[in-house]
């Protein structure tokens, strides 16, 4: 994967608009959900080996996290979806959609739909982009430190690549009580594959 | 002044006389400490994956590796193999719900570090493994003490 160290301003900014359509997406799906406007900031990409994962997230914070994995028509995994709410945020969403934060399984529940429909649409978003299908799996969720609910799926792509490359945007309300951080985490195959169509596009 | 040095994810640090050595938000991942007490030799590995296959590069994601590579940094700051024991802490399995496959990553880690150490002929004096909940790690190389603090605010030392 020597593509990796090496990509242009050109390339990072495709890879940015990529992240942004997928994100843009799922803010419109969130927004409607929520009957309020959402904003997103431009996404970032990272290029980093897995043991400087902690300079893009605090290992120690703990999180609410909820994960996708993604495949394609063929069940090839093209990797992970990883959806961090952050502090109160999943309560404050649980407050905006029911009403209520004080039943910790409801708060739950309501994650979860909020993750499964963030993830679909991303998913729509880039894969229209790619001129692909991507699949989402039901998402699975975990309050703990924000690298522990990730390292188990870290694990199924550790064994061919030491590089990550993440992509991630902040998802925030108009009263700024709602964050969301969404980070995709592509397998070395499915990069390849996006790395293939930018060659296409120069 | 305490020396503190941060162990990243496949990474690992061998260290003679006292440092803290610390690896943060272990899941499935472990936290695996090798230590001489008689030469105060000590060394902190972030495990990731059971084993490594033909052709790899040598890195310390793999619990092989891993093992290997402490091993002889312990024995070039003057370790004796007959004198290096072992902890560990970590292979927790994270999801309540378990939607995707992760094939229990974390219990594989635990099973091949335990196999590898048993035919190097390595006794594990201590250990805290499996569960639910994330642990953060923190191996004294002085004393060989390590202490596991879990994301819920439990602490312990093993």
């Amino acid at each position: 994967m020597s593509k990796f160290e090496n990509l242009t301003n050109e390339e990072l900014d495709i890879l940015r608009e990529m992240g942004n359509i997928g994100v843009g997406n799922a803010s419109t799906a969130l927004a409607t959900m929520l009957g309020r406007p959402i904003n997103i900031t431009v996404p970032e990409v990272y290029l980093l080996k897995f043991s400087n994962l902690d300079k893009v997230i605090k290992p120690d914070e703990i999180v609410v996290g909820t994960v996708v994995g993604l495949s394609t028509m063929d069940n090839d995994n093209s990797g992970f979806l990883y959806m961090i709410f952050p502090q109160d945020s999943p309560n404050k969403l649980a407050e905006l959609l029911i009403g209520d934060s004080s039943d910790e399984s409801m708060v739950e529940s309501t994650i979860m739909e909020i993750s499964n429909i963030l993830a679909s649409h991303f998913c729509d978003g880039i894969a229209n982009m790619l001129d692909t299908v991507l699949i989402p799996t039901p998402p699975s969720y975990a309050k703990d430190y924000s690298v522990a609910v990730i390292d188990a799926l870290l694990a199924q792509i550790a064994d061919k690549t030491d590089n990550l490359i993440i992509f991630e945007t902040d998802l925030v309300d108009q009263d700024n009580t709602v964050n969301i951080f969404l980070m995709l985490i592509p397998t070395e195959k499915f990069f390849e594959y996006i790395m293939q169509l930018l060659e296409m596009v120069k | 002044m305490i020396h503190e040095h941060l162990i990243g994810i496949g990474e690992f640090r061998v260290v003679k006389g006292l440092a803290v050595l610390k690896t943060i938000g272990l899941g499935s991942c472990i936290g695996l400490a090798l230590y001489d007490p008689y030469n105060k030799v000590g060394g902190l590995a972030h495990v990731m994956l059971p084993s490594s296959k033909n052709g790899t590069v040598k890195s310390a994601k793999y619990a092989d590796h891993a093992v290997e590579m402490m091993l002889s940094a312990m024995k070039r700051l003057g370790s004796k193999e007959r004198n290096i024991v072992a902890k560990l802490a970590g292979g927790a399995q994270i999801f309540k719900h378990m939607n995707m496959n992760l094939l229990k990553i974390g219990d594989r880690n635990v099973d091949a570090i335990k196999n590898i150490l048993e035919s190097q002929g390595i006794k594990i004096v201590s250990e805290d493994v499996g569960g639910d909940v994330g642990r953060s790690v923190y191996f004294y190389t002085d004393s060989g003490k390590m202490l596991v603090k879990y994301s819920n605010g439990v602490e312990l030392w093993i």
